[in-house]
């Protein structure tokens, strides 16, 4: 074995172990305490094997990959599990093992009035998803991928109904998992398409007759399609992204974790690790940069006008990720991937800092808030370091990643995209800083007595800012130097058409007055209440509404569901199984008890009578016989 | 050959007679005589020991006990031993099919059925294939008649 | 000489037993059918035995005979046994086999 293979068993390995331990072996998860140590202990150790990892294959980018056969056919190629090592995955492990580390010892504080026992599940989840997530990115065939796809949608559906008594609770873990699952039967769909013309599902091997040529388009551009719809499902873009809102019921650092940084990052992450083959497919990139822009723009106008704070950071959640999807769909695997590192730091420290004020206030209402900038310092400052990381404000991490995207789509020479991109930006620091301005700067009396957070809360939250302040300019020269190429080939397909429209000098600093303005306003409206928010809701009251309704996507959900699948669906197959099934049923039972009726004749126990039997049968066997 | 006829008929005969007859004790007496005529049967064919063991055995000792039953039952029932029949048509029926098919079989059959000399000395033969060759099923089945008569005596005592 | 007709005369012999077996309804007249249709089948394994020249089938013959002693015994104490349980002896009206 050599260094880059311990590595990765290093960093996949103890989470898997702290998994079993608590789970099954010894099962601390009883015990709280123990289990929540050694689940801690195992993440940073694979945080550190991590960061060796991607410092051997910064330096020597491999890629690393090795398999073992696992399912071997006749006719067919042997079905293989292995992993992948490339920078891409390498860095993913790093954003993994970092953000889990940070909300696994967060959560210490979080969830200090939990029982033992609940505890101690919480942490058992949380190995498990580590895992997950981290086989998910070391992968090396798809099938595995999926997989893992799997695991990861498991343990959300687990951490979101963890307080399981609730009832909202149990019900949008289930929408989560329903959703989600939609877009997979896409994925599974595209991956056995794949298999079954190709032969493989290992990567490497799919890269490689890929840039043989030796995939038909039509295959490739319908496989990628249905892939693209499980990273829909997955990474919440429209119209799958019903869940994640509801997804906010979990745990707070859950949120920050699964629903934030790293699960809902994995569609990303998917397109990304499989660019190669979406490269050939010009016609699903186009869908992508649309779907993703249009979902950036989308769910940052209903983050407008929430009033849970979770709720806000969830639609930014979308709309991020709506971003990075568009920087893939034009080709960019550097922007889209750049993206998903600095939001995976400064969105987990918002969903942290959000879960420090909702411990404080037990209430998740921006509008019972007010002036926590002074009983909650800390908190306060990592939240507004966080803001101006998401609204895109130089020098922080946000303003290098969303910068590099917009400057993506616009070269791409996509019209709507563009304005949708362009748009967010305000929009984003407009609703975000709303929340600050409400939350921490308001006049009005916060309900109850709220208090800091405890260090162990605290601590993580500065490691994220610091991140959150550093990351941008830090790495940027990195991920340039690594995925640069990867949008060279799809650039120089695309140079004839995008000619034209070179990206202007002023482009940045469009989006930074975008930005700034954005902020201003919200400053205007919800600070100095220059602008009454109150009129200006009964001026704009249809647009409110829909906005509040979140444009009644998931009342169409319900309705699709509920009416059309449930009431249209259900009443056919009652129908079928009242009257077929249930018919046939019994059908079969009146024949059983009318031949038994007549048979039980034959059973008179008269012994001469089952000797006329005995001779019958002896003739007609030698009737056989002769004849 | 007419000796053969002379002994099958009454043979047939009496056969008949054991299971028409009314009476219990005559269908007994038929079904001796039955045996002697088949221990006969056995003379003809040249198995003289299996013919007086027949007589022995089954005449001396089946009959003798068939006779026991019928009174031992008899006294218990106290009823006349008068006996009926049930089902004669179907009965007739079901044996003359199979004795349809039996005769089809020997009509049809490419054997030759004339008959092959037995070795020289048959009783010396006969007692090396009893106590040399088939001595292992012999000993068996004194074990086997061991356990008949205590299976009957289990089974025919009145209290347990 | 053939041994046809010591053949076909096993043959009738087994019939009427077997048509006894059928058709008696005292179970001691039943055995006595049994007993018949046990001498037709010595008879036919005696003549085979005649046909081939070989003592086999004599030999069978005695097994059977003493299988058959062993048998009466048996079955007449099964007799008496069922006529103290179901107070008859009519075969017909011993029905614990009925379903």
């Amino acid at each position: 074995m050599n260094q880059v293979q311990v590595l990765t068993l290093l960093v996949l390995l103890p989470p898997l172990i702290s998994f079993a331990w608590n789970g099954v072996v010894i099962p601390w998860r009883r015990a709280g305490k123990p289990a929540a140590w050694l689940s801690i202990l195992a993440i940073l150790t694979s945080f550190v094997a991590s960061l060796v990892l991607a410092k051997t294959v910064l330096a020597s980018p491999g890629p690393y990959s090795w398999e073992w056969t696992w399912l071997p056919f006749q006719n067919f190629k042997p079905i293989i599990v292995g992993f992948y090592i490339d920078p891409l995955a390498a860095l993913m492990l790093v954003v993994v093992t970092l953000v889990a580390s940070m909300v696994q010892i967060y959560s210490l504080g979080y969830m200090s009035e939990e029982p033992a026992g609940s505890l101690g599940r919480y942490y058992t989840y949380h190995s498990l998803f580590s895992f997950a997530m981290l086989g998910l990115t070391a992968s090396a065939s798809l099938l595995q991928i999926y997989i893992f796809w799997e695991l990861v949608g498991l343990c959300s559906y687990l951490l979101i109904g963890f307080w399981y008594q609730k009832p909202s609770a149990a019900n949008a873990a289930v929408k989560a998992f329903w959703t989600t699952r939609l877009g997979d039967v896409g994925f599974a769909l595209g991956i056995v398409v794949l298999w079954a013309h190709t032969g493989t599902f290992a990567l490497p091997e799919l890269f490689h007759k890929v840039e043989a040529g030796q995939i038909a388009t039509s295959i490739l551009a319908l496989t990628m399609l249905l892939v693209f719809f499980g990273a829909m499902g997955k990474s919440a873009q429209f119209p799958l992204h019903i869940w994640l809102p509801d997804a906010m019921e979990g745990p707070t650092p859950v949120s920050a974790l699964i629903h934030a940084a790293t699960m809902v990052a994995a569609g990303v992450y998917l397109v990304a690790r499989i660019f190669p083959l979406y490269s050939h497919a010009e016609s699903v990139m186009t869908f992508i940069a649309y779907i993703g822009s249009f979902t950036a723009f989308f769910a940052a106008t209903i983050a407008l006008v929430q009033e849970d704070i979770k709720r806000v950071l969830a639609y930014s959640t979308i709309s991020q990720l709506g971003y990075m999807m568009a920087a893939l769909g034009v080709g960019s695997v550097m922007a889209g991937f750049f993206h998903l590192f600095t939001h995976a730091f400064f969105k987990a420290l918002l969903f942290l800092a959000a879960g420090s004020v909702i411990h404080a206030m037990h209430t998740n209402d921006i509008w019972k808030m007010g002036r926590l900038a002074k009983p909650m310092k800390q908190t306060a400052i990592v939240f507004i370091i966080g803001t101006l990381a998401l609204a895109g404000v130089p020098p922080f991490a946000g303003y290098f990643s969303k910068d590099e995207i917009i400057i993506k789509v616009v070269e791409s020479g996509m019209v709507l995209p563009a304005i949708f991109a362009l748009a967010t930006v305000f929009l984003t620091a407009f609703y975000m800083f709303r929340v600050v301005f409400v939350v921490f700067f308001s006049h009005r009396e916060p309900e109850g007595h709220p208090h800091e957070s405890p260090a162990v809360m605290t601590g993580p939250m500065w490691f994220l800012a610091a991140l959150s302040v550093v990351a941008g300019f830090l790495f940027k020269g990195l991920f340039e130097k690594f995925f640069g190429h990867a949008a060279e080939a799809m650039e120089t397909a695309q140079e004839a058409a995008t000619a034209a429209s070179h990206v202007p000098g002023w482009l940045p600093i469009l989006t930074l007055i975008l930005a700034l303005g954005g902020i201003l306003l919200a400053y205007l409206i919800y600070q100095k209440e220059a602008i009454s928010h109150e009129r200006l809701r009964a001026q704009f009251r249809p647009v409110y509404v829909m906005l509040q309704k979140k444009y009644w996507m998931d009342d169409i959900a319900y309705f699709l569901y509920r009416r059309v699948l449930v009431g249209g669906l259900s009443v056919i197959c009652g129908w079928f199984d009242r009257y077929i099934v249930d018919g046939i049923v019994n059908l079969v039972t009146w024949l059983t008890r009318k031949s038994g009726e007549i048979l039980r004749l034959l059973q008179n126990g008269v012994v001469q009578d089952y000797l006329y039997g005995v001779i019958f049968g002896l003739i007609l066997f030698i009737l056989l016989g002769i004849f | 050959m007419w000796i053969f006829w002379l002994i099958a008929i009454p043979l047939v005969l009496f056969a008949l007679g054991v299971v028409l007859s009314k009476n219990l004790f005559r269908s007994t007496i038929y079904l001796g005589a039955t045996l002697v005529l088949t221990a006969l049967i056995y003379l003809l064919l040249h198995a003289e020991l299996l013919g007086f063991i027949q007589i022995l055995l089954y005449t001396g000792g089946v009959a003798t006990l068939l006779v026991f039953a019928i009174m031992l039952t008899q006294r218990i029932v106290g009823e006349d031993i008068t006996q009926q029949s049930r089902g004669l048509v179907g009965g007739a029926i079901a044996s003359l099919a199979v004795l349809l098919i039996l005769f089809f079989f020997l009509g049809s059959s490419q054997l030759d059925f004339s008959v092959r000399p037995y070795p020289e000395n048959l009783n010396l033969a006969l007692g090396k294939n009893l106590f040399v060759t088939y001595v292992l099923p012999f000993e068996v089945l004194s074990v086997l008649l061991l356990a008949a008569i205590i299976g009957a005596i289990v089974m025919a005592r009145r209290d347990r | 000489m053939t041994v046809t007709p010591y053949i076909g005369l096993g043959f009738v012999l087994f019939s009427i037993g077997l048509f006894g077996v059928l058709t008696r309804r005292n179970t001691v007249g039943i055995l006595m059918a049994i007993e018949l249709m046990l001498n037709a089948s010595n008879i036919v394994l005696v003549a085979f035995s005649r046909m081939h020249g070989n003592l086999g089938g004599q030999l069978f013959a005695f097994f059977t005979i003493t299988v058959t002693v062993a048998e009466v015994a048996v079955g007449l104490a099964i007799v008496i046994q069922v006529f103290r349980l179901k107070k008859t002896i009519h075969a017909d009206e011993i029905t614990l086999l009925k379903g």
